[in-house]
């Protein structure tokens, strides 16, 4: 009898331990993610940014619905500068404003209404903008995911409905020069919902393509010749167009920096009751040099790389600029 | 005999009251550490939900897109027609 009731008490002690130990376990997981700290920046402009660059210490940001649609700000301070550009038919006219290239003081730009047309831009520090030069590309269609590298190359993604990267030659009408495919799924009826739906990033150094459906991102030189896959994932990818919240999602936004490809990854179904996201920093081979979670879904996002400063914006929160420090 | 025996008898209710009363504190701790839990649970979803809300797709615009009709319009993230779309 005593040593029945001795087991008793070692149970009991047992099962109490393992509890503790369990509970402590799960807090420690959900503590451990040290997130970067973050600050919000209240604009005082209603405006919901569509497109960001960043050059010479200044954000640019455009927005698709406002009278106004370029809006240029000075960094750290977020400071207005000058805002120009109106939605319309004319020859200065934008349709949908977006960067192409941002580099030094120079601002390239596409989305006016005529979209054969990309024009490059001198923009002094008050935030003007002056016209250098100006490109004709050879059709008048939508160039998604656009690109452009000084005065000689530009890259789009042919999509939707291909999922088709392609290189033109800026110098010659936008002719094209290489591309490279991926399949599209048979039964999706939408490249929205393929597989390898995802979106291309351009630097002088290389290229990438982030999956959208994928924990997968493929880094290509500017001739399309695959340097490396990076791939977290093993498993098969399930897509529903009708229930597409219930989708899980990788890789959401990026930005070419020169040095570096800075991805956010969500890894998560857009209906998720916890949602946080994570920031990777890539070097152009394709090496993952760092990794930070975020307590904020960044939607879009550019960097400022000299002084690891990142400034994004959550859909959610369309009046502030989100200032994390890496 | 019956000495031994009584002696067992009041040393083994001494260890079951023993027991019982560990028992008890091991539910009691294991009831307070559920609990915690629980107001860690309910935080940690007062944070995200303000991540979650309005996660549309329809502000995430993606894709540029050509109507029948000529004109151009945002293709939201989820694919639907930019019909929708508040771009358009």
């Amino acid at each position: 009898m005593k040593h029945v009731c001795l087991f008793i008490m070692m149970i009991c002690l047992c099962v109490s331990c393992q509890q503790r130990q369990e509970k402590t376990v799960r807090v420690e997981s959900s503590a451990k993610k040290d997130y970067l700290p973050e600050e919000k920046i209240f604009i005082d402009r209603v405006i919901q940014p569509a497109r960001m660059a960043l050059g010479n210490n200044q954000l640019h940001i455009s927005c698709f619905a406002c009278d106004t649609m370029v809006y240029t700000f000075s960094l750290p301070d977020l400071t207005l500068l000058n805002s120009h550009g109106v939605k319309g038919n004319g020859p200065e006219d934008f349709m949908f404003p977006v960067f192409t290239q941002a580099h030094g003081n120079l601002v390239s730009m596409w989305g006016y209404a005529d979209l054969r047309k990309i024009r490059q831009y001198q923009v002094d520090s008050s935030g003007r903008f002056t016209l250098k030069k100006e490109y004709l590309l050879s059709d008048n269609k939508a160039y998604n995911q656009l690109f452009t590298l000084g005065d000689s190359l530009a890259f789009y993604n042919d999509f939707p409905p291909n999922l088709t990267l392609k290189k033109m030659d800026l110098m010659e009408n936008g002719k094209e020069l290489k591309e490279f495919h991926f399949s599209t799924d048979q039964d999706a009826g939408n490249s929205f919902y393929s597989k390898n739906k995802g979106d291309l990033c351009v630097s002088s150094k290389g290229l990438a393509y982030l999956y959208y459906y994928q924990d997968r991102i493929d880094f290509f030189d500017l001739d399309f010749n695959i340097i490396q896959n990076v791939s977290g994932q093993s498993g098969k990818v399930t897509i529903d167009s009708n229930d597409w919240q219930n989708n899980l999602v990788y890789y959401v936004a990026s930005y070419a920096g020169e040095n570096y490809l800075y991805a956010i990854k969500l890894a998560n179904r857009l209906n998720a009751i916890s949602k946080d996201c994570t920031l990777e920093i890539f070097d152009w081979n394709g090496i993952l040099v760092a990794s930070y979670p975020l307590r904020s879904v960044i939607n879009r996002f550019v960097v400022d790389e000299q002084n690891k400063l990142l400034y994004g914006v959550n859909d959610e929160w369309p009046d502030y600029i989100y200032k994390i420090k890496f | 005999m019956i000495i031994v025996n009584r002696f067992n008898t009041s040393q083994m209710k001494k260890y079951i009251i023993g027991s019982l009363a560990i028992a008890t504190i091991a539910i009691a701790g294991w009831n307070f550490n559920q609990k915690s839990e629980v107001q860690l649970t309910d935080l940690a979803l007062d944070n995200v939900e303000a991540l979650a809300r309005g996660e549309s797709g329809g502000v995430n615009n993606k894709a540029l897109v050509q109507k029948p009709n000529g004109s151009y319009c945002y293709a939201p993230l989820n694919g639907n027609s930019c019909y929708q779309s508040l771009a358009c």
